[in-house]
């Protein structure tokens, strides 16, 4: 086991931090500006691949609202062949009346060995054709396949997985939400062993009452959020028979309203309930902390997480959950309006946040960037979450008349998390993937061609899709969990696991696909290790049974844990709360 | 960006080439400011080195949000005029919504050299030296604008930001949260040091008043930065100025500029509302009515236009006809709740109290934080003798303390009286006195004086 390992990889690292005693080892020896040499990271491998696709935000003079928000894509393993697949969501026209479809394309990885996506959309059930923003995914019905839920500009769509097609269940399902939807979580929020559902509305905008926005030159231009009327938010119960109950109005979600683009489950009190938060643009943010009983409670302003330290509300697009500072408690970043920076919530486990995004070196390299998709993931497999950005303008007008210090199109960003509290921004040396400028939004994460190193999807905007295939990763151990539940819902969203190690430190992460912008990410549970880690004993605390430990579960490979199957165990005897 | 930085290294140096005019784009601009941005710069055509042109040129690129091309010109204006403070402090704030920390950092230094008391210009400065993680610099720029201008507030709220300990900054905190210049980001900033000494009680109270003031700053005055709003001819510019001139009671001016929004785009709601207000408190009646009358011609509406004049009448004791126009309003937007307050005003007016107060209430309902609502409900349940009704009312709109709470607490008094408990009455009366000082309301502090006196006899009179 390494020393860097051994001496970070400790659930007392925070308060290593607070007092600015790192670790020393060799390894250790991190800086944020150390890097200058060109090291490919990533190579965007879609076209190659066969993912060929190219959004159509069908951009008009209108300047109509929806066209610069979409849209994202999943990366999930429809056909449980144990490989990523990858869907897609398309605009096209505004009233859904268009032939341009979501489109889903299914990874030959598994059994061919080659990395390689066939456009299966066709007799797939899959091709919407509304004007799509997001997706999020789950197995509602827990029947051991995952479900697609769209969230579309007009009615959204649940499509449940039959094993070999997917099913328009929307109306059956009671989920055809038809307000301005972006992001959407499942989770199953009131512990009954199966997934419910958050949808995050964003704005009350129609065609017909389009505002003529005008900019500081009186040019046509698109509309700030402001200028329309804010929205609630839907949550819907899953009452387990296929059917879903709109409890919004009772559980309190529908009681403020929001310009909700990004949300995410977690439990960020550490009370074992799923609570939610929403990224809402250019306004507060919600942090619905979950009270029981079904009822939450909005607590963004005590918590923290409503504003920025300086206690302005910021243009939150994406947001993404996870514990980057190794505290067992999940932390928040957020992407933002460029001349925003992005910004990260510390935890403190009780759900109160400390915003420390300067302190983290993660600020000043964002002001000029407009971000959306955003996840955490550790691309490098040292054991340290890091955080990947997707980037895109939302004005296009001062690039046209050639001042380019905000561009359209914008490159995204890969930061690395140096263990210390502090990220170096690796984008300029990252390679070509990273260079590439588009006007990206969603941002999925998963490993595509099962090295063991999670790639990215990223989507953009009037653009064509790229898949950033993790060239690196692959170096380093790692470890995969997948999670069956059994009293819990079947893909065990919400679940947390525990790592423990031959030296007693403890690393946390979580069962889900939800974050990010408009996007949905592989539900199962990826730790890197570093090169010589030894793990002693993995636990999972189901969101219902309990907790149960497992001592047998190997490096580098992909363990499926089924609930039942373990020791029962405490979470005490990870030495932290849960 | 390096090429900004590299011309901001030439700005100093009288021998260097004259920096490049940018190649202005204007096809898509308003017609109005790209006349106007085209005047300017044939101007500097005609003289290329003559500095006042280049500034103009600059400010008015400025003025419309073209950074860039403002820098730019910036740059040629101050090689042409390096004494000019100015030019200085208008390039570093457009170098600094680049992103170009550095060379604002490098031109707002050169301008706080021609000028060094300017509190605006250290100000941003200060700011700019944190992101850049130079806190002792910060600090003694926030020192120096509490030198020159004492209580601060953003300089205060800055300093607090660096102090090492939380007691300390708790100090500076406190004096910035100063209730008589509402300042939204000091309360949170209070809220969150009280939070980190678990003295929650605290925070939620300072939470409560940034809720409500998180829009709010204390004015600091910025002259130089103020004087580049007279430039911007776009509608969108020409309202701003407008509806900032109506805000300092400046009608006369405002009315020309609401006239000239008008001139551009004819159906411009809240330029025909915000004309009724301009000459309505100018007493031009009759123009406020045919402003009134185009709007609704055109069938440009708005709740807020019929609400505007029919405040107008209202002021001018023509209580059914306003009443008719507060019904129109909320023909348009029923849940509009001013409407319903004015609408009950009226209604009082003319003697209808039963309807006046489902207004009243329905205002209330609509909009629990509308204090105007729950006074008016407040004082007319107190006429009505509905004492326990009123202080209901008083009780929640006498939760904040601002300017307007010694007024309620005044009236929410004389309900006491009216139940015979002169020691509550004397009470609402010392917290009202209290605050009148605070917030400087000399008149209504010299008037609760004499009330209490009145009071405190009955309460020494068994």
């Amino acid at each position: 086991m390494s020393g860097r390992w051994r001496t970070s990889q400790t659930v007392t690292l925070s308060a290593f931090l607070m007092t600015g005693v790192t670790a020393c080892s060799p390894t250790d020896e991190k800086s944020d500006n150390a890097v200058a040499e060109t090291v490919v990271l990533f190579e965007d491998v879609a076209e190659s691949t066969g993912l060929v696709f190219t959004h159509d935000a069908n951009t008009t003079p209108e300047y109509f609202f929806p066209e610069i928000n979409g849209a994202g894509g999943a990366l999930l393993d429809y056909d449980n062949d144990g490989d990523l697949d990858v869907y897609l969501i398309q605009g096209g026209a505004l009233d859904g009346s268009g032939t341009k479809t979501n489109r889903l394309f299914r990874n030959a990885l598994v059994p061919s060995g080659e990395l390689r996506f066939d456009d299966v959309t066709q007799g797939s059930g899959t091709g919407d054709n509304g004007y799509g923003m997001g997706v999020a995914t789950g197995d509602y019905d827990n029947d051991g396949d995952v479900d697609i839920y769209l969230a579309n500009f007009g009615a959204n769509v649940l499509l449940r997985n039959d094993g070999d097609r997917f099913t328009d269940v929307t109306a059956a399902s009671g989920t055809g939400d038809v307000r301005c939807s972006a992001g959407a979580s499942f989770a199953d929020y009131d512990h009954d062993g199966d997934l419910d559902l958050y949808v995050a509305n964003y704005i009350d905008w129609s065609k017909d009452d389009n505002t003529a926005c005008e900019n500081t030159a009186g040019e046509r231009d698109y509309c700030a959020p402001s200028n329309y009327e804010s929205v609630s938010d839907a949550l819907f119960r899953n009452d387990g028979d296929g059917v879903f109950t709109d409890v919004s109005e009772d559980s309190g979600i529908a009681s403020v309203a929001g310009n909700g683009l990004g949300v995410v489950s977690a439990d960020f009190n550490g009370d074992g309930l799923s609570d939610f938060y929403v990224a809402n643009d250019q306004q507060a943010n919600h942090l619905w902390l979950n009270a029981g009983e079904g009822h939450f409670e909005e607590a963004g302003l005590v918590s923290g997480s409503a504003y920025n330290a300086a206690g302005v509300a910021e243009a939150s697009m994406g947001v993404t959950a996870g514990d980057y500072d190794g505290d067992g408690d999940d932390d928040l970043f957020m992407t933002h309006l460029n001349a925003e920076s992005n910004t990260l919530y510390a935890n403190d486990g009780q759900a109160f946040f400390d915003e420390v995004t300067d302190s983290a070196n993660l600020a000043a390299s964002s002001m000029r960037f407009t971000g959306f998709g955003s996840a955490w993931f550790d691309y490098d497999n040292d054991g340290f979450l890091d955080l990947f950005v997707a980037n895109g303008a939302v004005m296009v007008l001062a690039e046209r008349r050639g001042q380019s210090a905000f561009p359209y199109e914008q490159q995204n960003q890969l930061y690395r998390n140096l263990g210390n509290g502090r990220f170096a921004d690796m984008s300029g040396t990252a390679g070509d993937a990273l260079a590439l400028r588009e006007v990206s939004r969603g941002a999925a994460i998963g490993d595509v061609d099962n090295d063991g190193a999670i790639d990215v999807l990223v989507t953009n905007n009037s653009g064509p899709v790229r898949l950033l295939r993790n060239v690196i990763g692959g170096e380093q151990e790692w470890l995969r969990l997948r999670l069956v539940g059994k009293q819990s819902s079947r893909d065990a969203q919400g679940a947390k696991v525990a790592l423990r190690f031959d030296d007693g430190t403890v690393r946390w992460g979580r069962a889900h696909s939800d974050g990010s912008y408009a996007s949905a990410s592989d539900v199962r549970v990826h730790f890197g290790l570093g090169l010589s880690a030894t793990v002693s004993a993995v636990m999972v605390v189901w969101p219902r049974g309990g907790a149960e430990m497992w001592t047998d579960v190997a490096a580098s490979t992909t363990t499926t844990l089924e609930q039942g199957s373990g020791e029962m165990a405490e979470p005490a005897q990870f030495n932290v709360r849960h | 960006m390096a090429l900004l930085v590299m011309m901001v290294g030439l700005g100093g140096c009288s021998d260097a080439p004259l920096p490049e005019l940018p190649d202005l784009k204007l096809a898509s601009f308003d017609t109005d400011v790209a006349t106007d941005i085209q005047s300017a710069e044939a101007a500097v055509l005609k003289q290329p080195e003559n500095p006042e042109r280049n500034g103009n040129l600059a400010r008015l690129l400025h003025t419309y949000g073209q950074d860039e091309w403002a820098a730019a010109c910036y740059m040629r204006a101050r090689a042409l005029s390096e004494d000019d403070f100015e030019l200085a402090y208008l390039h570093a704030i457009v170098l600094a919504r680049l992103g170009d920390r550095e060379s604002a950092v490098n031109a707002f230094e050169q301008a706080n050299e021609l000028r060094d008391d300017y509190a605006p210009a250290l100000l941003r400065l200060a700011a700019l030296k944190i992101e850049l993680g130079d806190n002792e610099a910060a600090r003694a720029l926030y020192e120096r604008i509490l030198d020159i201008e004492p209580g601060t507030s953003q300089a205060l709220l800055g300093l607090a930001g660096l102090t090492e300990t939380v007691p300390e900054a708790t100090s500076l905190l406190e004096q910035a949260a100063d209730l008589r210049r509402p300042f939204g980001k000091a309360h949170y900033a209070l809220a969150t040091a009280y939070r980190k000494q678990g003295r929650t009680g605290e925070a939620d109270e300072q939470l409560r008043y940034f809720e409500r003031y998180k829009k709010r700053e204390p004015a600091l005055a910025d002259p130089v930065l103020e004087k580049m709003s007279f430039l911007n001819k776009s509608k969108r510019g020409q309202m701003n100025r407008a509806l900032a001139l109506l805000g300092r009671g400046n009608n006369e001016a405002a009315a020309i500029f609401f006239e000239s929004v008008l001139r551009k785009d004819p159906g411009h709601v809240p330029a025909y509302s915000f004309l009724i207000v301009a000459y309505g408190n100018l007493g031009d009646y009759a123009r406020a009515a045919q402003r009134y009358e185009t709007a609704v011609e055109r069938g440009d509406v708005s709740a807020q236009l019929h609400v505007n004049m029919g405040v107008l009448e209202l002021t001018r004791e023509r209580y059914r006809d306003a009443a008719a126009l507060f019904r129109t309003a909320l023909e348009v937007d029923e849940r509009y709740a001013l409407a319903h307050v004015y609408l009950g005003a009226a209604l009082e007016a003319i003697g209808d109290s039963d309807t006046a107060l489902a207004h009243y209430a329905t205002a209330v309902a609509l909009d629990p934080d509308n204090r105007q609502a729950g006074h008016s409900l407040a004082n007319l349940k107190r006429k009505r003798r509905d004492y326990a009704g009123a202080l209901e009312q008083f009780e929640r709109i006498v939760e904040w303390d601002d300017a307007q709470t010694p007024v309620y607490l005044r009236d929410m008094a004389t309900v006491y009286e009216r139940l015979d408990q002169p020691s509550r009455a004397l009470a609402a009366l010392d917290r009202a006195s209290r605050l009148a000082v605070h917030f400087e309301l000399p008149e209504l502090a010299t008037a609760l004086e004499r009330k209490r006196n009145i009071l405190r006899t009955k309460v020494a009179t068994p």
